[in-house]
This record gives structure tokens, sequence and C-alpha cells, in this order.
């Protein structure tokens, strides 16, 4: 009885060592964790940021034809756009809004695009003090 | 005073409340016991706090627009969701998916379920007081994570696969640096062992603690891990081959009485099988197409079809009735969690309290599954 409980206590002191190797072993290493706001991520390219309009670099113009493809896919209706046709018979978006707050970041809207004049960016620190400043325009 | 005031003093059962927000119900579950002193006499799960009725949204939503839904499921294991729907709705299309898309599923699954693990594992050590694997589990599951995110974009809430394949193919550097991952994780598996599987304060809190008996856990509906533990060889991926499980090799490890720590040995092993997996997909990876012929609205004949996957927790299901329109009829989900939660307790009863959380945390349960 007492040599069983001798060995008990015995097993249970030898088996903390074990674990406390594998300790001391990253005890020397260097640590892993990354200082978060000091040090910031690197996105990945794929990575499904905030739904926003592309502007091109040179003519500063997007590509939306206002089909409301991007309306219809969206699963939290979270996205509206007022169409209007301009001086040159075509359609174009006269607003263009995202509901951050109703968004989930699934990026159909990005994929059904036929004119692919949407892409996600990297932002993700998205945060805000009021309500509404989740609504966002995506024109400028 | 009377000599025997003892014999006066009323003791009575009582109630106590564990949760809605406790640390170890990881995430909000309720567990009313009821308890004579330190003893349990009876516990109740009270669910439902995490209900988002995804049932009937599906009703609501197209085929396409329920997928971004899937992911909230079981949040751990986002990519089991989606491959479980995808194959429901391929099933109603009678779509056959091209075999580089399903090598690909394999793959980003297999990933997602060591992830998944390694969020059971830490906890479940933290909540017996080692607080020092949790961190360990934490630092592995980072780099699936960074995997995961570089195939899909999103760190937990996938969306990756779409009906009739996936959305992209991997990024050029993917197969390097999941078999560089592969060879860093096998011997951490080791060494969980030595931290906690050897050690014998961890044995003593979990051997023997909530045996669950292979007809009880097969009365209860129980799946995964926790009817493997109880010595069942039940698997799905084994026993109803599902996408390419069929031309790969792997072992079903099972529990013997079916107690916490058979149930924790049977997770530990599957992590190993799961890596096993990855690197006979990374080997036989064929190329070719990712995405079937998938019309572009999706309107299945009327019709019902059920599809069934081994996720993490276990047995997940699909059921999905279709009327002809673009929209399901209904679609009800099989969640593994709401099987496995509902025989804990069986399992606690007679235990003291501090067991209560060996057990629960045992059984591994989500609660975005158990809610839906």
């Amino acid at each position: 009885m007492i040599l069983k409980f001798a060995a008990t206590i015995y097993n249970g002191v030898m088996s903390l060592p074990q674990g406390m190797m594998v300790t001391l072993k990253y005890f020397l290493k260097k640590p892993v964790t990354m200082q978060y706001p000091d040090q910031k991520w690197v996105m990945p390219a794929r990575y499904r940021g905030v739904v926003s309009l592309i502007f091109d670099k040179n003519t500063g113009k997007h590509r939306c034809i206002a089909c409301k493809n991007c309306v219809k896919i969206c699963p939290n209706y979270s996205l509206a756009i007022e169409t209007a046709v301009g001086e040159d018979k075509k359609w174009f978006p006269k607003t263009f809004t995202l509901e951050l707050g109703q968004c989930m970041f699934c990026g159909l809207c990005v994929e059904i695009c036929p004119t692919k004049a949407l892409e996600m960016n990297k932002e993700y620190e998205l945060a805000t003090y009021t309500r509404e400043e989740l609504t966002r325009s995506l024109l400028p | 005073m009377k000599e025997d005031s003892a014999q006066d003093f009323i003791t009575e059962e009582y109630l106590l409340n564990m949760g809605p927000q406790h640390p170890a119900t990881h995430g909000v579950l309720r567990l009313v016991l009821r308890m004579d002193g330190e003893n349990i006499l009876d516990l109740v799960p009270d669910l439902g706090y995490l209900h988002r009725g995804f049932e009937k949204i599906a009703e609501n939503r197209t085929y396409k627009q329920f997928l971004p839904f899937t992911d909230r499921l079981d949040y751990l294991a986002g990519m089991f969701n989606n491959h479980v729907y995808c194959l429901a709705v391929e099933k109603l299309l009678k779509i056959t998916v091209p075999p580089r898309a399903e090598y690909i599923r394999v793959l980003v699954s297999e990933l997602n379920r060591i992830a998944s693990h390694l969020v059971w594992f830490g906890p479940f050590a933290m909540d017996l007081g080692a607080i020092t694997p949790f961190l360990y589990a934490f630092r592995e599951r980072e780099m699936i994570i960074d995997l995961l995110e570089s195939v899909s974009g999103q760190r937990l809430t996938y969306s990756y696969f779409r009906i009739g394949g996936v959305a992209q193919d991997l990024p050029d550097d993917f197969i390097v640096q999941a078999k560089a991952f592969c060879e860093y994780f096998k011997p951490k598996v080791d060494e969980y062992d030595t931290l906690l599987s050897k050690n014998i304060i961890f044995i003593k809190r979990t051997k023997n603690i909530g045996v669950l008996p292979k007809e009880l856990a097969i009365d209860y509906g129980c799946s995964g891990p926790v009817l493997r533990g109880s010595g069942v060889a039940y698997d799905v991926r084994k026993n109803e081959p599902y996408s390419v499980y069929k031309d790969l090799s792997f072992d079903i490890p099972v529990g013997t009485i079916g107690d916490s720590l058979d149930r924790y040995n049977v997770r530990i092993e599957e992590m190993r099988q799961s890596v096993r997996i990855i690197e006979q997909v990374l080997e036989k990876l064929p190329g070719g197409e990712i995405m079937a012929a998938v019309p572009k609205v999706v309107k299945p004949a009327p019709g019902e079809a059920y599809a069934r996957i081994e996720a993490p927790r276990g047995d997940f299901g699909f059921f999905i009735v279709s009327d002809g329109s673009d929209k399901p009829y209904r679609l009800k989900i099989r969640a593994p969690s709401f099987s496995n939660l509902s025989v804990l307790p069986e399992l606690v009863k007679g235990l003291k309290i501090s067991d209560v959380l060996a057990v629960f945390g045992s059984i591994d349960i989500v609660l975005g599954d158990v809610d839906r």
C-alpha cells in the first residue's frame, strides 16, 4: 500500500521534468509571437478584405456597368446600387453603397462581376466609432 | 442548544449554473447541474444561445448564396461544412467533380481537421490546468491557418468550395509549403505526447472518467472520435467513402473502454493519420480542371438528397429537398456536436464538478454546430 503510494509519487515527480525539458527547449529559442500593433501582417494575395471598386490608375475610371449582379448575389443584401443613364446612353452607378456591418466577406460579388470591376482590398482593421461609418460608398 | 445539532442541520440538493459565460464551455452553453454537495446528480445542457436559424435562412437564399452561411456552422472546420453542402447539391444536380478538385478538397479538409483538433487539444489541456500545450497547439494551428488563408482568402470562414469544384486553384508555392508543414508537424505530435499524454496528472484526471459504453454511444447517435473512443471503428471515410478517400490509405484509431483518455488518444492519433493523408494527396495530386460545368442558375430537378462526411466532430450531414426552384424547399443539417452533447448527462452522473470539464472537453463540441 505504502509502496504503491510511493511509486505513484515517484512516477508523478518523474513525469514533470519530461514536460519541462520540452518547454526549456523553447525557452532558449526565439519567441514566435508577433507584436501586433507595432508589427503588421503582410496579407496574402487572395485575402478577402473590404469590397471596393477598382479605379484605373491612369484615367481614374471604374469599370462598373451597374448590372446589379453583385446586388443580386449578395447573401446578406449588403450592397445597393442606384443606376442612372449617362449622356452616352450607358448605364452607370449613381450611388454604390456597402453596408459593412452586414457584409460577410464571402467574395461572391467579386466572383460574379462580368467586368471584373470589384476587388477585395487588404484592409482588416475595420472597427468604427459609430454605426453610420459602417455604411461606405464605393464611389469617391 | 442540543448536543446533536448536526442532525438538525438541513442539507438539500441545489442547482448550479455553469455558463452561459463560462470559459470552459467554449462558447455559449449553459449547463444546469443538480448537485448533492460536490457530487453531480443530474445535468441538463441548455442550448440555443447561438441559434441563428440557418435552416430557415436557406429557404430564402439561392443555392449559391447559401454557401457562405455554411462556414458559420462549425466555425472551426469551415472546409467540411462547405464540402458536405456542395456534395448534397452536387447529388441533386448529378454533377461529377473533376479529380483535381476532389484532391484539393481532401487536401484542404485534412489540413482543416488538424487545425480543428488542435483547437480542441489546447483548450482541453487548459481546462485541466495545463497552459503550455495551449500555446504550442495554437502556434502550429497558426501555420495551418496561414496556409488555408493563402488558398481561400480567409482564416476561418473559407467559402472556398463551389458547387461543382473549388473556387480557385492552389497558389504556386502551396505544395512546397504544405510539404514543409507536414515535416514540421510530425515531431510536434510526439512533443504533445511528452507534454500531456504521458503526464501522470493528466492521465489521473482523465482515465476512467466519463466512460461511454459502446451500446450507449450507438443508441445516442454519437459519431466521430466520441464513438471511436468507445471502440466502434466507424468512420464515414472508410464505411461510405466519399470524394477520393477510397484511393488513400489511412487507419481508423479506436479506443477500448470509452473514457476521456480514449477519446483524447483517438484524436491525437487522427492528427497523425491526417498528416499521412495530406502527404499522399500531395504526391498524387492530378492536373486538370478545378470546376465542373455548372449552370449559371442552379435549379435542381424536384427531389431530395442526403450527403454525409466525416467532419472532425463526427458524422456531418445535409439533407436538401428541392421543389425545382432556385432555392431549397427545405434544408436539414445533421450536426455531430448536437448528438455528441446529448450523451453528456449520462457521462457525468456521480462524478465531481471538476470532472465535468474533463468529460465535457473530451467530447469536443462547437456551439455554432450545436445551435445552428
